[in-house]
């Protein structure tokens, strides 16, 4: 008995000691990185760049803070880890990757292609394939973790935060993350989309602090575009209504605002867009593929400058209309832009012809990327205007009753 | 053992005929001790008689007024007594003796365990039999609030030192015939009372029978306190878990008869006994009865959490903080980041260091004079919080960890089962600090094997839950109202007789 008991013990003890303990890691010892960036130096590799946390700045209640919130720790390399590790030389803390939510390419890389860096951290267990990918535009990527941020003390943390909220309530971007982006990149018939970003004014001065001791940051940062990619290579740039309306097709707005035309006379008709249900139907016409795209939409009005009433089932109808055109208009003009322009078939029509007609597909796939920008799509619009908000007729419509010029 | 045979030849031992040889008997075997009163006197003006009693054992007043005056009346003795001692005795204790319990004695050593026990001897000189007279009376404290387990609502009284008071006090609350109590002393040199109590019919016969074998297999010098018994008859002795349940509520003992389990009272202590008990047991307060269903069953539940804030909260620290730093939110981890920044030891050592510190605070709470103890505690709570962290010897986090720990240990009603979480904590913590939630895991397990191992007096300790009894998770983790807990639990032995006869009409 009394033996038996010194071989647990002894056993506990080994076990203790043998294999306990092995991947500790106290939170001082970390250097939490929240932002990524790679960028291409020359021949020697990628040049990775990371913004790691200063905690004591961010959580601090000491109210003294002498530096800034976050720091930039580089380093270049063949492959990514080789920088990540490398990084070490000048930084006294092991990156810890757990936390990182946003990736940002440089427009270079992005070009070349990014599939071999994505590989790489969606293989390493330490990252979670939970951060956003963004392409910066018009400065190296490391530029962009360079930036001091108003409001969210953290810069990543500021962007993620913008990007997610924008992607949310005003459609033109998207927020892409890492695996579904993965995911796109491996399947055929859909190609990925990805969001960029820009640094607005003073890039030097938006390093400092003093950036945010204005009003108006001498720097800020913006995501503006969509890069449309084909596999893992960035082909070219959607501007603003381009990726609305790809955004709308592919179903990714949740709430957006939009106007449009007055049905008669000046002005417009501002609608908050607070529903929307997008549907792509394959069709095979003559042995050849076609779309149907139908998208619902319910939508509400916020600024009436028309002098048209408000007040009949008339009207509202014919705004509807006008609404519906409209939209029509955005997503042909996606279409078009990603058929003709950059050829990529983002929206996943393919995948989609490919669920309906998995034999028929076979012969598409492999050229796919040449077919898709003759096939032929057809967009519905189904518009609805629940609400006129807490007016009835528009103002201006009844100030000009009132006093005729 | 060694002393087996003189304790034979005590026991035998008759009481001397001649009165001044039993004075000088007893005397002699008490070694002289100066509370032993010795008076010779002429009983009724016409015996002569020793009258021996411990002072302060017994009730001076019942002395004065039934024995004494009872025994000085001047009564003529009638002819036929002359020289025939023992129908004097028959006569004292049939109709002079104004007392309610009397023995007679023959022999030394039961008249030494009378003596002892608060009697009054009276022999009569020439005689080998002598008259215990039941007078025990001390001074004793009153019928106060329990001060270990308080209750907002319901009765305010809890047990003395005194096993009569305390027996008086339950059966107070149960005026049953089938309320039955067994007395048996224990200890060969303390020969304290212990009180075996149950109810007839309600108990299992079986378990009965097991509380009463154990009782009689102690073999022990001395029992101070029902602790002493307790580690005899608790099931194993490998456990942080109690396998008995201790109150000092009469209530709780009444409840806890009324559903079939036994209670064992000690002489000299206001702790009762109640077996068997089961884990499920532990997390109920006699208020949860006392209050409506549906608090009752939130406060049950929040005791439950409790009890796993208790025992996991600081290894839950330890292993988040250095192994799973993914699972924080990256706000809170740039925050506990920023408060583990220069602080100096692991985060492992910091908990340690924090419970040791909050365990020496507590031992010395309970310890230290209530004259001092304000003073003391404002020291314990400035060094444990606040110059603490401003020094940035340990985390602002960790002291609000170690606080809830400290605070939730007090919220399981029973004492036993938050010692035993408190020691499991360290366990805990050491493994959460070598293999993360892979070791809270682990040990988990091995608790929640050993828990399921357990028996109290033969009934599974995890019952109901495992074995499951559906019938009385009624009154587990929930508290059903009364009218749905119709039938008595199961599993705490009792036959499942009815409560409540019919279900209970609407008015």
């Amino acid at each position: 008995m009394r033996l038996r008991v010194l071989h647990i013990v002894i056993a506990g003890l080994i076990l203790l000691s043998a294999t306990g303990c092995w991947d500790r890691k106290e939170l001082n010892e970390l250097g939490i990185v929240l932002a990524m960036a790679v960028d291409k130096d020359g021949d020697k590799g990628y040049k990775v760049s990371c913004q790691v946390v200063v905690p004591s700045e961010v959580a601090s209640n000491s109210g003294k803070s002498t530096t800034t919130t976050v720091t930039l720790v580089q380093a270049t390399a063949t492959t990514i880890h080789e920088a990540l590790y490398k990084m070490t030389l000048s930084s006294p803390r092991l990156s810890y990757m757990s936390h990182v939510r946003l990736l940002v390419f440089s427009e270079e890389v992005a070009r070349e292609g990014i599939a071999d860096t994505l590989e790489a951290l969606i293989r390493d267990p330490n990252f979670r394939p939970d951060y956003y990918i963004t392409i910066a535009r018009g400065s190296p990527a490391e530029d962009i973790l360079t930036i001091l941020t108003p409001l969210e003390s953290i810069p990543a943390n500021s962007l993620f935060y913008s990007l997610k909220n924008s992607s949310d309530s005003w459609a033109p971007t998207i927020a892409a993350y890492a695996d579904d982006t993965v995911e796109k990149m491996v399947s055929s018939g859909v190609e990925p989309v990805l969001t960029g970003v820009r640094i607005l004014g003073d890039r030097v001065a938006g390093g400092s602090k003093d950036n945010l001791t204005h009003i108006k940051p001498e720097a800020r940062l913006m995501f503006t575009g969509m890069a449309v990619l084909i596999r893992d290579r960035l082909i070219g740039w959607m501007d603003e209504d381009e990726s609305k309306g790809y955004n709308y097709i592919a179903g990714n707005v949740k709430e957006t605002t939009g106007h449009m035309n007055c049905p008669e006379g000046e002005g417009v008709v501002s609608l908050v867009l607070l529903r929307s249900t997008s549907k792509i139907i394959p069709r095979l016409v003559n042995g050849k593929p076609a779309f149907d795209v139908k998208l619902q939409v319910v939508q509400t009005i916020y600024g009436d400058s028309c002098e048209t009433s408000l007040s009949s089932d008339y009207a509202i109808r014919q705004l509807q209309k006008i609404s519906e055109r409209k939209l029509i208009k955005i997503m042909e003009d996606s279409v078009n832009a990603a058929q003709h322009r950059l050829r990529s078939d983002i929206f996943g029509f393919g995948r989609e012809f490919y669920r309906k007609y998995p034999l028929h597909w076979k012969t598409l796939a492999m050229n796919w990327n040449e077919t898709f920008p003759s096939v032929k799509v057809n967009i519905e619009v189904e518009a609805q205007i629940r609400r006129i908000g807490t007016l009835d007729d528009s103002i201006i419509k009844q100030m000009k009753e009132e006093m005729p010029e | 053992m060694n002393n087996a045979p003189i304790a034979q030849t005590h026991h035998q031992e008759p009481i001397p005929a001649n009165m001044t040889d039993t004075l000088h008997l007893v005397k002699t075997r008490l070694g002289h001790s100066t509370d032993l009163v010795t008076r010779q006197m002429q009983v009724m003006h016409a015996w002569p008689a020793a009258l021996l009693y411990i002072e302060g054992m017994v009730d001076t007043q019942m002395l004065h007024q039934s024995i004494l005056e009872s025994l000085m009346q001047e009564v003529r003795p009638l002819p036929e007594w002359e020289g025939d001692k023992s129908a004097c005795l028959t006569y004292l204790r049939n109709e002079v003796l104004v007392a309610g319990d009397m023995e007679t004695v023959d022999k030394l050593s039961d008249l030494l365990d009378f003596l002892l026990a608060g009697s009054v001897i009276l022999q009569l000189d020439g005689l080998s039999t002598a008259i215990a007279i039941s007078a025990c009376g001390w001074e004793d404290r009153n019928v106060t609030e329990p001060q270990s387990q308080t209750v907002v609502r319901g009765p305010m009284e809890g047990f003395t030192e005194n096993l009569r008071t305390n027996t008086t006090l339950v059966r107070r609350k149960i005026r049953s015939p089938e309320l039955w109590l067994e007395t048996m002393p224990i200890g060969r040199v303390t020969k304290t009372n212990v009180a075996l109590m149950f109810i007839h019919g309600v108990a299992e016969d079986g378990i009965v029978e097991e509380v009463r074998r154990r009782l009689r297999a102690i073999e022990i010098d001395s029992v101070l306190e029902s602790g002493y018994l307790e580690e005899f008859i608790q099931d194993t002795a490998k456990s942080p878990f109690p396998t008995l349940y201790n109150s000092e509520r009469p209530d709780t003992i009444a409840a806890g008869l009324l559903e079939g389990r036994v209670a064992i009272l000690v002489d000299g202590t206001p702790f009762v006994l109640l077996v068997p008990a089961l884990f499920n047991h532990f997390f109920q307060s006699p208020e949860d009865y006392y209050q409506r269903a549906d608090i009752s069953t939130l406060i049950r539940m929040i005791r439950y959490l409790c009890f796993f804030i208790a025992m996991l909260a600081p290894s839950f620290y330890i292993a988040i903080t250095t192994y799973h730093q993914e699972m924080l939110p990256t706000g809170l981890l740039i925050n506990l980041a920023a408060q583990r920044e220069g602080v100096p030891f692991p985060a492992f050592i910091e908990a340690v260091l924090m419970e040791l510190t909050y365990e020496i605070l507590r031992e010395a709470g309970v310890r230290i004079p209530k004259t001092v103890g304000q003073a003391v505690s404002i020291v314990g709570t400035l060094v444990v919080g606040q110059a603490a962290v401003e020094a940035g010897v340990v985390s602002a986090a960790m002291v609000i960890i170690v606080s809830i720990t400290a605070i939730s240990s007090y919220v399981i009603p029973e004492n036993g089962m938050s010692i035993a979480v408190r020691m499991l904590r360290f366990v805990l913590m050491g493994l959460a600090a070598a293999f993360g939630f892979y070791g809270i895991l682990i040990g988990m397990l091995c608790i929640l094997l050993h828990l399921t191992s357990l028996r109290s007096f033969g009934v599974s300790y995890m019952s109901p839950y495992a074995p499951f009894q559906p019938s009385d998770i009624k009154d587990t983790l929930f508290r059903l109202p009364w009218t749905h807990m119709r039938r008595r639990p199961l599993s705490a032995g009792g036959p499942g007789k009815q409560r409540l006869k019919k279900p209970p009409k609407r008015v």
